[in-house]
């Protein structure tokens, strides 16, 4: 028996809190930024492929011309980027000016450039010339069906009611869609509803033989389609512009304003089909396009590669967890001891930390943007408030079950109070705080992957993307090792269990 | 060491009321210097709340207990306690520290040299009759009867002038409890201190008190040397519970 017992034993419980929190330091220690004295701006995008693509291509370009870009990609949506801009967290992203008159400023009259820059101005904010393309909806035909019907512009399906509509379900919904397309050319159609994503394999199998589609759809290529003209002016403009604030470095404005008119929709739509079709990176095509556009004097663009990615997103989500859960111990084991003494008070704190829990991850993270805004910090605060229940329920139910015999004897032997925390309350508390901490750090460790959504990066990065562009293969560079870094935490905190407690005591806990 | 003098307990018309019970009634008492004093009684009788007084884990209503020759001064109880060695009747021992580490705790809090700490460990061992291969096992893998020696031997750690024990004696079985009472009193030889017992059991009160004091109901019915308690009972009280002794 007394052979399993490690041979320098003396005084490991008081350093067992010290090392638990040494590990949840190292823990927290993650990305350092550099140095860099290069003015830094912050690229946003929101999370759609073209999105990043067009964002990149910013990056890069002001990479080019000597900034330090921070790239914030993955915003929840146009909201949460438009917001992020406002505030002066990012200082420009790619927008649409349909998106920019209806749905941010609510004004769908507003079509010319300057009378949205009047709008922009009370924000701060204004919209340089156009990229060139413009994305809006579209309609789609099979090349060869086209060739062979001579169908070019929209008007010319009139003559043809033989073919056969496969219409997304959105688009079929929306007033500036479907209904008002069919008033405005006067279509006589058959029409099935589809998802947008099964419409483009419907075509190629001969189910349907026309389509909705976005004009710059890298899919279009792949599928051997061609959009058909709008030749009257029916869908809205989205023209692709970057918005940005008005505090923008005029040299970075200058820079921007090279962009203008150098994608065409087609242009665009191959820069997208290598990203979504070819899984190409989305950094060396926007290389590549920088480069033959004479923007960048030689290819010299980092090939992000996979590791560097992982090592980056994964220390980026130690660093969220890390301090988030540092936060929660400190905080929980603080309010545990400040309580436990009183049930009522107990069960008040309990039952907050538990009304925290209910909150969807998602939604808490959500609720902290009008708070904290976005980034890393409303995501730590976010993981924090998760991971306090746990902490606090266990350091609670471990305070209260301490034998009273043992509290009396620690004061009638003089110790002091924080002498009697250290020496015998924390230690016989450990077994349970410990198990607390680490359903925590897992539960932090998985839900650390939604904080992405806003702005936080970590391995919820490739996950995010990987989902708009539908790419396993980037899901899995996130999920994979966010699954791997669980089982490590939770093998991790094993051994530090086994470590810092007796063994007699670490059998009844689990 | 503090002069032989400093070493008594003085309550000084002590009451104290816990909810609506009068656990002591106008205690006045003082307790020899240097010697064992036993408080028996009944259980209720006040006997540990009386000894609880002593350490500062209570504090009279009125009246005032002197320690070491002063008032108690309750904003520095810890200081007072460091000096006051206390081992109750469940022993009590850390069940997550060996117990090398429950014997050291306070001597490691006071800094003691390395040295020093073995040095009294080995002596109150073998005046205790222990082994040392116990030092790095933990409480439960202990017997009763060992973990009664290790509980005396970590209360009297820091050489305390005073020492009181709430019923540490009881809860091993006879033998077992004789030789600790033999251990017990070669050690009182060794190193002479104030000691104040709480025993529900006269038979004990007689085989190790000098000094005895009788409570019932809060209120001290005797206090006197235990062989004068023993030949002349104050009260029929008294004369009862010293008869019930087999002795």
């Amino acid at each position: 028996m007394n052979g399993f017992l490690p041979k320098n034993i003396h005084g490991r419980s008081s350093k067992g809190t010290l090392c638990c929190l040494l590990i949840l330091v190292l823990l927290a220690v993650g990305s350092c930024t550099s140095g860099d004295t290069r003015e830094r701006i912050v690229v946003g995008s929101k999370p759609f492929a073209e999105s990043y693509m067009l964002a990149e291509i910013f990056a890069q370009l002001l990479e080019a011309e000597g900034f330090q870009v921070d790239r914030r990609f993955n915003f929840g949506g146009t909201l949460v980027t438009y917001e992020a801009l406002k505030r002066g967290e990012i200082d420009l992203y790619p927008e649409y000016t349909g998106t920019i008159t209806q749905t941010i400023l609510k004004q769908p009259a507003l079509t010319e450039a300057n009378a949205i820059n009047e709008a922009l101005v009370a924000e701060g904010l204004r919209i340089l010339p156009s990229l060139g393309f413009n994305n809006s909806y579209a309609i789609a035909v099979p090349a060869e069906l086209a060739d062979e019907l001579g169908l070019t512009k929209i008007s010319d399906l009139r003559d043809h009611s033989e073919l056969r509509f496969g219409i997304s379900h959105e688009f079929q919904n929306r007033e500036d869609g479907w209904p008002g397309l069919v008033a405005a050319y006067a279509l006589d159609a058959r029409v099935t509803g589809i998802e947008h994503a099964l419409a483009y394999q419907a075509i190629r199998d001969g189910h349907v033989d026309v389509t909705d589609a976005y004009s710059t759809d890298g899919d279009i290529d792949r599928y051997g389609l061609v959009t058909l003209v709008d030749d009257r002016g029916y869908f809205p403009e989205y023209l692709a512009v970057p918005l940005i604030r008005e505090d923008l470095a005029e040299r970075a404005k200058s820079a921007l304003e090279l962009l203008a008119d150098s994608l065409d929709d087609e242009r665009m739509r191959s820069l997208n089909a290598r990203a979504v079709v070819e899984n190409e990176a989305f950094a060396s095509i926007a290389t590549d396009f920088l480069f033959d556009q004479g923007l960048m004097p030689e290819r010299t663009v980092v090939q992000r590669n996979i590791w560097r990615n992982l090592v980056r997103n994964t220390a980026q989500h130690l660093k969220l967890t890390g301090i988030a859960l540092l936060l929660a111990c400190t905080v929980g084991l603080a309010v545990a001891l400040l309580v436990f003494r009183s049930k009522p008070l107990s069960r008040g704190v309990i039952y907050v930390a538990g009304l925290l829990q209910t909150v969807p991850s998602i939604a808490l993270l959500a609720l902290m943007i009008p708070l904290f805004g976005i980034g890393e910090i409303p995501a730590i605060i976010a993981l924090f408030l998760y991971s306090l229940l746990p902490i606090v329920r266990n350091t609670i139910t471990a305070l209260v079950t301490i034998d009273p015999t043992l509290r009396r004897v620690a004061v009638a032997m003089g110790l002091t109070p924080l002498q009697q925390i250290r020496h015998v309350t924390l230690p016989l508390a450990l077994p349970n705080v410990l198990a607390g901490i680490r359903t925590a750090a897992v539960i932090s460790i998985g839900t650390a992957t939604l904080a992405a959504f806003i702005g936080a990066g970590g391995l919820g990065d490739p996950i995010v993307t990987g989902l708009t562009l539908n790419d396993p293969n980037l899901i899995m560079q996130g999920a994979i090792p966010a699954a791997i870094l669980a089982i490590l935490t939770e093998l991790a905190f094993e051994r530090l269990e086994r470590r810092l407690v007796p063994p007699h005591m670490l059998s009844a806990t689990v | 060491m503090s002069s032989a003098a400093d070493n008594t307990v003085v309550f000084e018309d002590v009451n104290k009321t816990l909810g609506h019970r009068r656990v002591l009634v106008d205690v006045r008492l003082s307790l020899p210097s240097t010697q064992i004093t036993a408080i028996v009684g009944e259980s209720g009788s006040g006997k540990s709340t009386l000894l609880q007084h002593i350490n500062a884990l209570i504090r009279p209503d009125d009246g005032r207990v002197l320690v070491f020759g002063r008032p108690i001064d309750y904003d520095d109880a810890v200081a007072l306690r460091r000096r006051v060695g206390y081992a109750v009747q469940s022993i009590a021992l850390f069940p997550h520290l060996t117990v090398r580490n429950n014997v050291s705790l306070l001597a490691r809090l006071e800094n003691w040299p390395e040295e020093r700490t073995e040095t009294r460990i080995e002596r109150l061992l073998s005046l205790m009759e222990l082994d040392t291969g116990v030092l790095d096992r933990y409480p439960h893998e202990l017997s009763g009867g060992q973990q009664q020696r290790v509980g005396l031997c970590r209360a009297m750690m820091l050489e305390p002038p005073l020492l009181l024990l709430d019923e540490s004696f009881s809860g091993v079985d006879p033998i077992t409890r004789q030789s600790i009472h033999e251990e017990f009193l070669r050690l009182q030889q060794e190193e002479p201190r104030t000691v104040v017992l709480v025993t529900h059991d006269m038979r004990e009160a007689e085989i190790l008190s000098d000094f005895l004091v009788v409570l019932l109901d809060g209120v001290v019915r005797q206090a006197a040397p235990t062989a004068e308690v023993i030949e002349s009972p104050a009260d029929e009280y008294v004369s009862r519970l010293v008869g019930d002794s087999p002795s």
